[in-house]
C-alpha cells in the first residue's frame, strides 16, 4: 500500500484499472473453468451413455445369434468418425460377461476381462475406473430382450479428451481474456495520460511561476497554460481556471502586500519615533529604526542584540505582567531611558504585539518626553516657590525666634563683660549651649527650606510617606500652630513602601496642607462656630494599594465646583492670591507614580483630599 | 494459469519500459506471438518401431479375402497370384532368411466379416502386415483399424478413392484408382465413340459409390450427368429395378461397377430385351469370370484394366513380368487359368517383397513403409513402370482397356 501511494496519479489510474480487469479476468477464468469441467464431464458421459444404448440396440440380434463379426463391426461403429477421440474402447459381452466384441486393434488391457466381468450389467451405470493406465468413465448398458439381460455394451469414455476439451476452450477463454487485458491496458495506459496530462502541465507551470516568483504571469502565459493543459470543458478546465484566478488574486494581494510593506517600511524608518523590534519573550531587541538610533546614540549593529531592559529602567516584572498576551497597546509614561554615553531621556512606551520575519515580536515604540519631562519640573517648582513665597512670612518668624534667643544670650553676656561682672561659669555654659542650640534649630529651618525648595527631577525611588508627612509637619507645622491650626498626623507605620520620589511626594502634601490651612483661615474670617482649626494627615495601607488622607475643618466645597477644583487656572481665590495650579499639578505628580486624587466634602464640613498609590512590593508579589 | 503468469509478466515489462510507443508496439505484437504460440500442440508424428509378426524363421503377413460366396472368385484368382510368387520366393530362400507366412482369412465379402478377421489377425495373429485385401466395402471397413494398429495395408484389390485421399502412410495402393478407371471409361465413351447419354449402374455400397462418384466427376468435365442410374444390393442379383431405369433413359452406353455375377445378369437381361448400349466395366468385375457367364452375350463389352492382359501369345511383344506369372501359375497352381486379377495379386507380391527385402534383417513397420516410399521407377516387367514417394502411396496409375470378342479379352486402344 505504502508502494501504491508511493505512484505517480497516472500510474495510480493505470494499476488501479489493469489490477481490476486482471482480478475479474481470474475470476471469470475460475468460475467458467469449474463450470467447464462439471458440465463437460456430465455432457460427456450423457453422450457416451447414448451411444451405448444405440449399440444395445442394434446388438441385440447379433448376441441373439452370437455373431462376433457383426458385433466387432458394431463396436467399431462406436468409434467412427470424432467420437474416436471420446470413446477410447467399447466392448460387447454376452449375459456370462464373456467378451464377444472389442475395439482393441494392438492388444487387450490386462484387467479387462476381470473389469467387464465385475460390471453390474443389469442396469446402466457410469464407473470411474483405470483401464491400461487411462482413468476413464466405463459406461456400461444392458442388452435385454424382453425383461431379460442378454448381454451389455460397454463402453470406456477417455477422460483426456474431456481434459484437453477444457483445455482448448480454456486457452480460447484466456487468450480472449488476455485480448481484453491488452486493451484495457492501453485503453487505462490512454486514460491515465489523458487524466494526468493536464495535470503535469498545470504542474509544470505553477513551478515556473514559482520559481519566477509570479513574474511571467503574462496573458499570453496563461494562454499557453490553458493550451497545454489541453483542457477543454471537463473538470481540469474548470481545475486550470481556477488555478490562474487564484494566482491572478494571488499576485494582487503579494503586490500589495509588497506596497504595504514598503509603505511600512518608510513609515518605520522615517517616523518621528524611536522604533524596536523586540522578541516577545526575550524582548531582545531584533531591528531599530534610524530615529532610535540617533536617540540613543548607539549604532544599529550595537542595538541588536541588545535588551529592552537594559535600556532604561522599564520595570521588567511589570512589564511582562501587564503583558500577557499582548493584545492591547501598554502605555508606560516618563520611563527613564539611558543613551549609550550615559546621559538620559524620558520616554513614553507604547507596545503593540506583531510578527516579524514569522516571529512573535513585540513593536516598542519609545516617545522622547524629555522636555516635557523638564517643563512640568520646572512649573511644579514655580507652584513650589509660590507657596514658599507665602510661607515666607511664617518662616521669618520662625527664624527670628533663634535669632532673638541668641540675641539674648549674647546681649547678657556682652552686657555681663561690659559691666566686668563675673559670670557664672555654669550660667556662662548655660547660655552658650542655649546659642549653639539656637543657631543648630535655625541652620535646620534654613536647611530643610533649602531641601524643600531645591529644583527636583523626575525619577522613582523606595520611599516611606509617613517620611514625607513628617518633613511637611516640620516645615509648616509650627507656623499652622500659630494660626490656631492644629495638624493632627495619625501615620500607620506599617504602610509599605511605593515608588516615588520624597521631594515630589513632600510637594503634594505641602500644597495640600496649605490649601487645608487656607480654607481653615477663610471660616476663622467668616467667624462660623469653630475654635480652633483643625488639619488631620493620616497614612493608610489597603491590600496592594497605599495612601494618605489630608481632611480639614475648613469651609469644604460646595458640590457644584467639585469638577472644577482640578482644572488647570481655576481658582477661588481672589486675583493675585494663587494661579489656579495647585491642585492640576498635584493630579500631575500623583498620576505620574500611577496614584489617584479624590476628593469628597462638603460646604461648612470641611473637605477630605484621599490619594492613592500603588504599595511597591517587594518582587511585585505579596 | 502458467499462461496467465507469462501474460502478466509481458505486461509488467511492457508496463516498466511504457511511453517509448516504437517499443510498446513491438512488445505488442510479441504478447499477440504468446498467445498464437499457445495453440493446441501438434499430434506426435506417425511413426512406429514395430516389428511385431517378424519371426526369426518367417514374416507373418494377414490377409482378409473373399474366398467364397458370390466374389469368390476374386479373392481366389488374388491369392493364387500372390501366392504363386510367394511360394517362389519361399523356395528360393525367402526374405534374409525369412519366410513369407501368409495367414490368409475368409470374409466372403462381408465388410463385417473382413473386419472382425482382421482384428483377429492384428490382435491374436500378430501379423507384421496386412496384404491382398479384396473389395471396397471390405477394405474401407478396416481403415479405422490401420489407423489404431499403425499397421502397414499394402496391396488392395480395389481402387477405392477412400483408400487414396486423404493420403495415409498406412495404406499403399499398387493399382490405378476407380477414379481413373471411370474417367478413362467416360472418355472412351464420349470423346471416341461419341456417346453422351451416359447411364451408371452401380452396386449399392462403398464400391458402387465411389465408381459412381468417379463417373459423374469426369462426365462434369464434359458438362455431362448421367442420364440414368441403377442399382443393386451388394450379395444380390436384383439387378431388374436398375436395367428398368436405364433403358427408359436410352442411355447409348452404360458405366457399370459392380461384380461378376451381376453385371453378366444386368447384361444377359439386357441383350435379352433388345437393348445393347456400350457395357462398360471396371477391372474389379473379374473380366474372365464376366466373360466366361456372358458367353456370346459378351461380345463388343469393355473392361477396363489395371494391369495388362495376363497372356503371352500376343505377338511378339511378350511382357517378362506377365510371362513370370503365367510360369510360376502354372507351377504352383496347374488348375488355375491366368487372369488380369491373378496377374494383380502376383504384383501385389512382388512389391510386398520388394518392400520386405530393401530394410534388411531388421525389419519393423517404419522402415518398411520407407522401403516403400523409396521405390521408384520400377520394372515390374509390364513395361509400366512402379512409383512410390513420401506423399504417394499409389504405385501404378495406366489403365487399359479390353473388349470382349468371342469370349477372349482383347486389349485395345
Amino acid at each position: 500500500m505504502k508502494m501504491f501511494n508511493e505512484l505517480t496519479l497516472k500510474n495510480k489510474i493505470f494499476i488501479s484499472c489493469l489490477g481490476f480487469i486482471l482480478l475479474v479476468s481470474i475470476l471469470i477464468a475460475l468460475f467458467t473453468r469449474s463450470l467447464l469441467i462439471t458440465g463437460l464431464t456430465n455432457e460427456l458421459k450423457k453422450r457416451g451413455t447414448g451411444i451405448a444404448q444405440g449399440i444395445a440396440d442394434s446388438s441385440r440380434v447379433h448376441l441373439l445369434t452370437k455373431n462376433q463379426a457383426e458385433l466387432t463391426v458394431l463396436a467399431y461403429d462406436a468409434k467412427l468418425g470424432n467420437r474416436k477421440d471420446m470413446v477410447k474402447y467399447l466392448i460387447i459381452s454376452d449375459k456370462e460377461s464373456h467378451i464377444l466384441a472389442h475395439t482393441f486393434t494392438t492388444g487387450l488391457p490386462l484387467n479387462i476381462e476381470e473389469i467387464v466381468k465385475n460390471q453390474n450389467i443389469e442396469k446402466e451405470n457410469v464407473a470411474d475406473i483405470l483401464v491400461d493406465g487411462h482413468s476413464v468413465f466405463h459406461v456400461v448398458v444392458p442388452v435385454e430382450e424382453g425383461i431379460y439381460t442378454i448381454g451389455s455394451v460397454q463402453m470406456g469414455l477417455d477422460k483426456q479428451h474431456i481434459e484437453s476439451l477444457i483445455a482448448d476452450l480454456r486457452l480460447v477463454f484466456l487468450s480472449f481474456l488476455s485480448l481484453v487485458t491488452v486493451i484495457f491496458f492501453f485503453l487505462s495506459h490512454r486514460l491515465a495520460l489523458h487524466i494526468t496530462k493536464p495535470v503535469s502541465a498545470l504542474i509544470r507551470h505553477t513551478d515556473q511561476m514559482i520559481e519566477s516568483d509570479f513574474d511571467i504571469l503574462s496573458k499570453d502565459d496563461l494562454d499557453k497554460m490553458i493550451r497545454e493543459t489541453g483542457a477543454k470543458d471537463d473538470e481540469l478546465a474548470k481545475l486550470t481556471n481556477s488555478f490562474i484566478k487564484m494566482t491572478t488574486r494571488l499576485k494582487q494581494s503579494t503586490d500589495r502586500l509588497k506596497n504595504s510593506q514598503k509603505k511600512y517600511l518608510s513609515l518605520f524608518q522615517s517616523g518621528p519615533n524611536p522604533i524596536f523590534v523586540v522578541d516577545k519573550n526575550t524582548f531582545e531587541i531584533l531591528d531599530a529604526n534610524p530615529n532610535a538610533t540617533s536617540l540613543f546614540g548607539y549604532g544599529k549593529e550595537e542595538l541588536i542584540g541588545m535588551n529592552l531592559f537594559d535600556l532604561g529602567s522599564l520595570d521588567d516584572q511589570k512589564f511582562i505582567a501587564d503583558y500577557p498576551d499582548g493584545s492591547a497597546m501598554v502605555i508606560s509614561s516618563k520611563v527613564k531611558f539611558y543613551k549609550k554615553d550615559g546621559g538620559y531621556v524620558f520616554v513614553n512606551i507604547h507596545a503593540s504585539p506583531s510578527e516579524y520575519r514569522n516571529e512573535d515580536v513585540i513593536i516598542v515604540a519609545a516617545t522622547d518626553i524629555s522636555e516635557l519631562v523638564e517643563k512640568d519640573s520646572q512649573l511644579i517648582q514655580a507652584s513650589k516657590m509660590t507657596n514658599l513665597e507665602k510661607m515666607s512670612a511664617g518662616i521669618a518668624h520662625e527664624i527670628n525666634q533663634p535669632l532673638n534667643a541668641i540675641k539674648m544670650g549674647s546681649e547678657y553676656l556682652a552686657m555681663m563683660g561690659e559691666k566686668k561682672q563675673a559670670v557664672k561659669e555654669e550660667d556662662f555654659l548655660m547660655v552658650l549651649k542655649e546659642i549653639s542650640t539656637q543657631v543648630s534649630r535655625a541652620a535646620e529651618i534654613v536647611g530643610r527650606l533649602k531641601t524643600f525648595s531645591r529644583k527636583a527631577d523626575f525619577a522613582r525611588e523606595v520611599i516611606d510617606i509617613n517620611d514625607c508627612v513628617r518633613s511637611v509637619n516640620k516645615i509648616i507645622g509650627r507656623q499652622l500652630a500659630l494660626q490656631n491650626i492644629d495638624l493632627i498626623l495619625d501615620l500607620d507605620k506599617s504602610i509599605p513602601p511605593v515608588l516615588a520620589h520624597n521631594n515630589r511626594m513632600e510637594q503634594v502634601i505641602f500644597n495640600l496642607v496649605t490649601n487645608a490651612r487656607d480654607a481653615v483661615n477663610e471660616r476663622f474670617e467668616t467667624g462660623r462656630g469653630i475654635e480652633r482649626g483643625i488639619v488631620k494627615i493620616s497614612t493608610f495601607s489597603d491590600r496592594d494599594s497605599v495612601g494618605f488622607v489630608i481632611s480639614d475643618n475648613g469651609i469644604g466645597i460646595d458640590p457644584a465646583l467639585m469638577d472644577n477644583i482640578f482644572e488647570s487656572f481655576y481658582t477661588t481665590k481672589q486675583m493675585g492670591e494663587g494661579m489656579g495650579l495647585g491642585l492640576p499639578i498635584i493630579q500631575g505628580i500623583v498620576r505620574d507614580y500611577n496614584g489617584a486624587v479624590s476628593v469628597a466634602g462638603n460646604p461648612g464640613e470641611g473637605a477630605s483630599f484621599r490619594i492613592l498609590f500603588p504599595a511597591h512590593l517587594k518582587n511585585g508579589m505579596e | 494459469m502458467a499462461h496467465y503468469f507469462i501474460v502478466s509478466v509481458m505486461i509488467l515489462k511492457l508496463f516498466s519500459h511504457g511511453g517509448d510507443r516504437q517499443r510498446v508496439k513491438c512488445r505488442f505484437f510479441l504478447l499477440l506471438l504468446v498467445f498464437l504460440s499457445c495453440a493446441p500442440q501438434e499430434e506426435p508424428k506417425t511413426e512406429t518401431e514395430d516389428s511385431t509378426g517378424i519371426m526369426t524363421e518367417k514374416i507373418l503377413i494377414g490377409s482378409s479375402l473373399a474366398l467364397g460366396g458370390h466374389a469368390g472368385y476374386l479373392g481366389t484368382q488374388t491369392l493364387q497370384g500372390a501366392m504363386s510368387y510367394i511360394r517362389h520366393i519361399n523356395e528360393t530362400g525367402g526374405i534374409h532368411g525369412r519366410t513369407i507366412d501368409l495367414i490368409t482369412m475368409d470374409d466372403e465379402y462381408d465388410p463385417a466379416q473382413c473386419l472382425y478377421n482382421t482384428q483377429k489377425l492384428i490382435l491374436e495373429k500378430k501379423v507384421f502386415a496386412l496384404f491382398c485385401y479384396v473389395g471396397t466395402p471390405t477394405t474401407v471397413k478396416i481403415i479405422p483399424l490401420v489407423n489404431e494398429a499403425r499397421i502397414p495395408l499394402i496391396g488392395m484389390f480395389t481402387g477405392a478413392n477412400r483408400l487414396r485421399q486423404p493420403v495415409n502412410r498406412y495404406l499403399i495402393n499398387i493399382r490405378a484408382s476407380y477414379y481413373q478407371e471411370t474417367e478413362a471409361a467416360v472418355d472412351l465413351i464420349v470423346k471416341t465413340k461419341k456417346v453422351d447419354k451416359v447411364a451408371v449402374f452401380y452396386q449399392y455400397d462403398e464400391y458402387g459409390f465411389d465408381g459412381l462418384r468417379g463417373t459423374e466427376m469426369a462426365l462434369k468435365k464434359y458438362g455431362l450427368i448421367p442420364v440414368a442410374k441403377g442399382s443393386y444390393v451388394r450379395g444380390t442379383l436384383d439387378v431388374e429395378t436398375g436395367l428398368e431405369k436405364i433403358i427408359e433413359s436410352g442411355a447409348g452406353a452404360v458405366i457399370m461397377i459392380g461384380t461378376y455375377d451381376s453385371c453378366a445378369k444386368f447384361i444377359n437381361l439386357a441383350r435379352e430385351r433388345q437393348y445393347s448400349p456400350l457395357f462398360h466395366n471396371v477391372s474389379f468385375v473379374g473380366s474372365e469370370e464376366l466373360a466366361r457367364r456372358l458367353g456370346p452375350n459378351g461380345e463388343g463389352v469393355i473392361v477396363t484394366q489395371v494391369v495388362p492382359p495376363p497372356r503371352t501369345d500376343e505377338g511378339a511383344s511378350v511382357l517378362p513380368g506377365v510371362d513370370e506369372y503365367i510360369r510360376l501359375l502354372k507351377r504352383y497352381y496347374p488348375d488355375s487359368n491366368p487372369s488380369f486379377v491373378g496377374l494383380e495379386g502376383y504384383l501385389n507380391a512382388r512389391i510386398l517383397t520388394e518392400a520386405l527385402e530393401r530394410p534388411g534383417r531388421d525389419i519393423n513397420r517404419e522402415s518398411f513403409i520407407r522401403a516403400i516410399e523409396s521405390i521408384s521407377n520400377y520394372d515390374l516387367g509390364i513395361q509400366n513402370l512402379l512409383s512410390f514417394g513420401e506423399n504417394d502411396y499409389q504405385g501404378l496409375d495406366q489403365v487399359y482397356y479390353t473388349i470382349i470378342q468371342n469370349g477372349e479379352l482383347v486389349l485395345f486402344r
